[in-house]
């Protein structure tokens, strides 16, 4: 209750300022620069927070993995970043949100495909919310183990959604120039995760007898996984390839020729046209033939 | 750790990336072929472009050529016409001239056919009057 209390006296004053600060600056570029960090910073915090949950489930010993003393503060960490993402967004009357009411953004909204994807995301915060509640020691005390693992099940469908809303959404993903360090990032991430839970799935048969078993298996998975990923996104990409310049380049020679095509024929027909003419008028052709 | 699971793991890891080597070597190959495809289209392309413009550069010369023979054919055809009429016109003034010619010697004759009459009739009005002198002479007498 106390920590409970500590993070609302912190948190609340502070989402308060940044309420006011987001309608101060709701139509700067600020605004939706804010949501572009948020949206981004909250993607990676929320995989921190399945990785570190998804290594102990791996760990042969799980009291041996001491990284997951952070996996509750990053997640409420998380949640508070998405909360501050979703803040912006709201306010955003810059970019993407001068078109959009307040009810497009509670995630019922799904009229086109780029609102279905704002409503993804909203889908990922309400299960990151219902997840984070019923992670309550009360709430697990009043659920019982069993129902609570099920509802935490959620993290993974809430990440799913998170990441489609990210990937299809995400300026800094999709047209930035560094996305093309973002988007492999961000490919690696989701099919890390994918990856590692098919190896807790593995697990939890009983099949390994020790952790380097888990460890070796681990990596087989990511390397079939997050490497078959890639190696088919590099061979599709190769295979549909098309070379712009050329393709432009080619069309433009196309043009020429079409361009040549129409005068030869025109001059043609004016010499035949010329040397019809000079045989009516009784001359003697003498011009080279082509 | 159990060999066997050590071993088939290496096993399998060692297959999949051997396996990625050859997907990504294939994909680099196709990728190069369809570029080399659009460049040997663009190649040829161009050579068409190359012939038109050569066949666009002879027809514009046989049409120039054309042209020049054409003005030289109706300039003959001036000439000729011109000469034809040079011709018509001389026989017309060679007609005009015998013509001509004709009449002033009809002229002449009809001229001195006058001049022989008034002459024998001077003759004869002399001869007339001379024997109107001498007859009259006579009865004087």
């Amino acid at each position: 209750m106390n920590k409970i209390l500590k993070y609302s006296l912190i948190g609340i004053p502070f989402l308060i300022g940044y309420i006011i600060f987001s309608s101060m600056i709701s139509t700067t570029q600020w605004s939706w620069y804010l949501t572009r960090v948020f949206g981004l910073v909250s993607f990676i915090f929320l995989f921190v927070t399945i990785i570190l949950g998804e290594l102990r489930l791996l760990s042969f010993v799980k009291a041996d993995f001491k990284l997951f003393k952070y996996h509750i503060p990053i997640s409420i960490f998380t949640m508070f970043l998405v909360l501050l993402h979703f803040i912006s967004a709201v306010f955003d009357k810059f970019m993407w949100g001068k078109n959009l009411v307040f009810s497009d953004y509670l995630g019922f909204s799904f009229s086109d495909k780029w609102l279905t994807l704002l409503s993804l995301g909203m889908i990922a915060f309400y299960l990151l919310i219902l997840v984070g509640m019923t992670s309550m020691r009360k709430s697990i005390i009043f659920m019982g183990f069993k129902r609570w693992k099920l509802v935490h099940f959620f993290s993974y469908v809430s990440f799913i959604f998170a990441y489609i809303h990210t990937v299809n959404l995400g300026t800094d993903i999709k047209t930035s120039a560094i996305s093309f360090l973002i988007k492999p990032a961000m490919m690696f991430c989701f099919w890390l995760v994918i990856a590692l839970v098919l190896v807790r799935a593995l697990k939890s048969f009983n099949v390994f007898t020790d952790q380097v078993e888990i460890n070796l298996v681990s990596a087989f998975f990511i390397i079939l996984i997050v490497g078959g990923v890639f190696v088919a996104t590099i061979f599709f990409s190769a295979i549909l390839n098309v070379p712009e310049d050329k393709v432009v380049a080619a069309a433009d020679v196309s043009a020429e020729i079409a361009y040549y095509e129409n005068a030869n024929d025109l001059l043609m027909n004016q010499n035949l046209a010329l040397e019809q003419k000079l045989i009516e008028s009784g001359g003697v052709n003498n011009a080279p033939n082509n | 750790m159990r060999p066997i699971i050590r071993t088939v793991m290496f096993f399998c890891m060692t297959l999949l990336v051997l396996t990625y080597a050859i997907i990504l070597a294939y994909a680099a190959d196709v990728k190069e072929s369809n570029f080399n495809k659009h460049v040997t289209n663009i190649d040829k392309l161009t050579v068409r472009k190359e012939d038109l413009l050569m066949q666009n550069e002879q027809l514009e010369v046989k049409k120039a050529a054309l042209q020049s023979q054409l003005v030289a054919q109706t300039e003959k055809e001036r000439l000729q016409k011109l000469d034809a009429d040079l011709a018509a016109a001389k026989l017309a003034k060679e007609d005009l001239l015998k013509q001509q010619q004709a009449i002033l010697a009809a002229q002449k004759a009809t001229q001195t056919k006058t001049v022989q009459r008034i002459q024998n009739t001077k003759v004869t009005t002399t001869k007339t009057v001379a024997k109107t002198v001498k007859k009259a002479r006579t009865r004087a007498s």
